[in-house]
């Protein structure tokens, strides 16, 4: 997972699109992003049927899926997206507010991509 | 022959079976339950901080403090090392900061531009001047900004 997500944030991350975007957003769109990414991270891998993608057994509630892999794997992209941030020195001197927005902001397409590692290794 | 191969395909298909990565059940392992705990606890204070600061931060515009770090004779002038730090709550784009130097009698000015000066951060440029600063009096002034 923590190459897929290094696999599109690294591409993503040099561009200044990314801290330009956490810049315009307020904290309530962060909310918004993380809720979304854990979203597309869980319906990649659980619920939309991609080849590859996991099934549930039918006794097993949806949340056990969701603390077990797509809880860390959120956390996995977010590590990543916060130390490829700071390898590019977009979190020099920067308050830490901004390095949260920037790292949420980078790790939606870095959980994209710890999402579909799943599928494909 | 024939009855060796058939119970080694009928293993063969049972041990798919149980080891079907793809397969997702109820909890199997602590160290799975534990990392998604802490994960969980990881994104929660996310979250909270996130809401937090949505009401703690105010919407005030960007202010400026400059402050001169260094002075550096080069051959042909003298460099002085600027920080701007911006310590309103919105962030700044392609902030202009302007200095004038009086020293001797004489009036000089330089200039540069910043990309962006996020809130509650500090960046750092470059005034040059054919005088040295440490001499005369030297004004900083941000001249303008726009909006990320």
């Amino acid at each position: 997972m923590a190459v897929g997500a290094l696999f599109l944030g690294f591409n993503i991350a040099p561009t200044e699109e990314t801290i330009l975007i956490s810049f315009r957003m307020s904290p309530w769109h962060g909310v918004a992003t993380v809720l979304l990414s854990l979203a597309i991270m869980h319906g990649f891998v659980f619920a939309v049927g991609f080849k590859g993608g996991s099934e549930l057994e039918p006794d097993t509630p949806w949340w056990a899926a969701f603390v077990r892999f797509t809880l860390p794997g959120y956390a996995v992209a977010l590590t990543i997206s916060l130390a490829v941030l700071w390898m590019f020195g977009r979190t020099y001197d920067t308050s830490l507010m901004e390095i949260v927005m920037a790292t949420i902001v980078l790790a939606l397409p870095s959980s994209v991509g710890a999402a579909a590692a799943r599928l494909i290794l | 022959m024939a009855t060796k191969r058939a119970p080694a395909r009928k293993a063969a298909q049972g041990g798919k079976k149980q080891g079907d990565a793809n397969a997702v059940s109820g909890g199997r392992h602590p160290v799975e339950w534990a990392v998604g705990a802490l994960s969980g606890v990881l994104v929660l204070v996310l979250l909270a901080y996130l809401a937090w600061s949505a009401f703690a931060a105010g919407d005030a515009p960007p202010r400026f403090r400059t402050t001169v770090e260094r002075v550096a004779a080069v051959d042909d002038g003298f460099h002085a090392l600027v920080a701007v730090a911006n310590t309103g709550d919105g962030t700044a784009a392609d902030v202009a900061v302007a200095g004038m130097l009086s020293a001797g009698g004489d009036e000089e000015t330089g200039g540069f531009r910043i990309d962006y000066l996020p809130a509650g951060s500090t960046r750092r440029g470059t005034l040059v001047f054919k005088r040295d600063p440490r001499q005369g009096e030297l004004r900083i002034a941000i001249t303008g900004y726009s909006e990320p």
